[in-house]
C-alpha cells in the first residue's frame, strides 16, 4: 500500500463525534446573524434588499478609499504582520534577564534605550530581548511571560512621521488593535517610540 | 461558516499536531471561538484557522517547556520535492507504529502533503518558511521513515528517474 494512501485513510478516519460537531456548529450558529427569519408583520420588507445593497456599496467604497488613499492603515497592518511573524518564530534571546536595566544596556547599537511601557494592558515577567528590525529600522524585541505562562513580545523602534496617526499612551489614548496570524497586535506611541505588542487572542 | 467537512479537516489537523484527540478538540474549539468572537473575515478561513491552531499549539508547547525550534542544517542534502515520499510503501500495521515515532512537525508535514495534497512550495507558503527548509525536512523525514522499515516502490522510482536527477 502506498504510504500516502495509508495516511489519507488515517486522516479521513479522524472525525469529530456527534456531540463535538454539534457544539462547534452551534457555536457558529450563535455567532452568525440569523438571516433566514422573515417577519410577516414588517410592511417595509420589500425595501430591505435595496437598503442592504446600499449598505454593502457604502462599505465597499469606504474600504476601497481606506486601502488606496489611507496609506497609514496599510503601513500599520504591514507592521502587525511583521511583528506577528517574528513573534511566531521565537528566535533565541540574545540577552536573558528579568531586569530591564540589564536588558536595556545590551542594546547599545540602537539610538534609543528600550524601556518598560506605561500601557496597563500589557504586562508580564521580562525574560530578555534580542535585536530585530521593524520596516527595515533597527529595533528591540523584548520577550515577556504572562501569568498563564504564555509568551508575549513587545517591540520598540523610534517613532516616525508615518506613525503620527497611532494613539499616544501618555495622552490617555488606547492602543490600536489589529489581528494577524492568529495573534492580537497592539500599536501605540510612547515617549518618541513606536511600540507593538503581540499576544495570543484572548479566550 | 465552517461546514462539517471543514471542521473534520481542521480537527484532523489539530490532532496531527497534538497527537491526542481531546487536546485536539480543545485546541480547535478555542481557536474557532476566538475566530468567531473577533469577527475576523479571512479570505481563506480554513487556512487562517490552521494558522491559529498552529500558533496556539506552539505557544502551548512553549508554556510546557517543550522546544519546537528547528536547527537548520546548512549544506545538508535536500529532497528534490515531495516526489520522494510518493515512492514509499507501507504495510497497514506499520503505519500506527511509525506515526508514534514522528514529532509534531513531521506529522504536520505529512498532513499537508498527503491530506491537503500540497507540494513543497505550497507547504513552504503555508508554514511561512523557505522552500529549502521544507526540502530539508522532507529529506530527514524520508530517512527516518526508511530506517523505520518503509520500502521503496522500485518500479515507480525507476520511472521517475528517467532522464531526471
Amino acid at each position: 500500500m502506498k504510504f500516502k494512501k495509508g495516511l489519507q485513510d488515517r486522516f479521513a478516519s479522524q472525525e469529530l463525534n456527534d456531540s463535538q460537531l454539534e457544539q462547534l456548529m452551534a457555536m457558529q450558529g450563535a455567532a452568525v446573524p440569523r438571516q433566514n427569519q422573515v417577519s410577516t408583520e414588517n410592511k417595509n420588507s420589500y425595501w430591505r434588499p435595496f437598503a442592504f445593497a446600499s449598505v454593502i456599496m457604502v462599505a465597499v467604497l469606504s474600504g476601497w478609499l481606506y486601502l488606496f488613499q489611507n496609506t497609514p492603515g496599510q503601513l500599520y497592518q504591514a507592521i502587525a504582520h511583521e511583528v506577528a511573524k517574528n513573534h511566531s518564530k521565537l528566535k533565541p534571546l540574545e540577552v536573558v534577564s528579568a531586569q530591564m536595566p540589564t536588558v536595556s544596556a545590551y542594546f547599545n547599537q540602537l539610538n534609543f534605550v528600550p524601556r518598560n511601557s506605561s500601557n496597563s494592558g500589557f504586562s508580564g515577567l521580562l525574560l530578555g530581548g534580542r535585536y530585530c528590525t521593524i520596516q527595515g529600522e533597527p529595533a528591540a524585541q523584548l520577550r515577556y511571560s504572562q501569568e498563564s505562562g504564555v509568551v508575549s513580545t513587545l517591540y520598540q523602534v523610534p517613532s516616525e512621521e508615518a506613525y503620527e496617526g497611532l494613539p499616544d499612551i501618555l495622552q490617555g489614548q488606547q492602543p490600536m488593535r489589529l489581528y494577524s496570524r492568529g495573534y492580537a497586535v497592539d500599536l501605540w506611541q510612547e515617549q518618541g517610540l513606536l511600540m507593538a505588542s503581540v499576544t495570543l487572542l484572548e479566550e | 461558516m465552517f461546514d462539517q467537512q471543514s471542521l473534520n479537516q481542521l480537527y484532523a489537523y489539530a490532532n496531527t499536531l497534538c497527537g491526542q484527540q481531546q487536546d485536539a478538540y480543545d485546541l480547535l474549539h478555542q481557536c474557532l471561538e476566538n475566530y468567531l468572537s473577533k469577527g475576523i473575515k479571512a479570505q481563506n478561513p480554513s487556512a487562517y484557522l490552521r494558522r491559529m491552531i498552529r500558533n496556539r499549539f506552539i505557544d502551548q508547547c512553549r508554556q510546557q517547556g517543550l522546544i519546537l525550534s528547528e536547527q537548520e542544517h546548512q549544506g545538508q542534502a535536500l529532497a528534490i520535492g515531495t516526489q520522494c515520499l510518493e515512492q514509499l510503501c507501507i504495510q497497514q500495521d506499520e503505519l500506527n507504529k511509525i506515526w508514534d515515532i514522528l514529532d509534531a512537525r513531521e506529522r504536520e508535514l505529512l498532513y499537508l502533503w498527503a491530506w491537503l495534497e500540497m507540494n513543497a512550495r505550497e507547504i513552504a507558503e503555508e508554514l511561512e518558511v523557505p522552500r529549502g527548509t521544507i526540502l530539508s525536512r522532507i529529506h530527514r523525514l524520508r530517512k527516518k521513515l526508511q530506517q523505520s522499515g518503509l520500502t521503496w516502490d522500485n518500479e515507480l522510482f525507476m520511472i521517475n528517474n528517467e532522464g531526471n536527477v
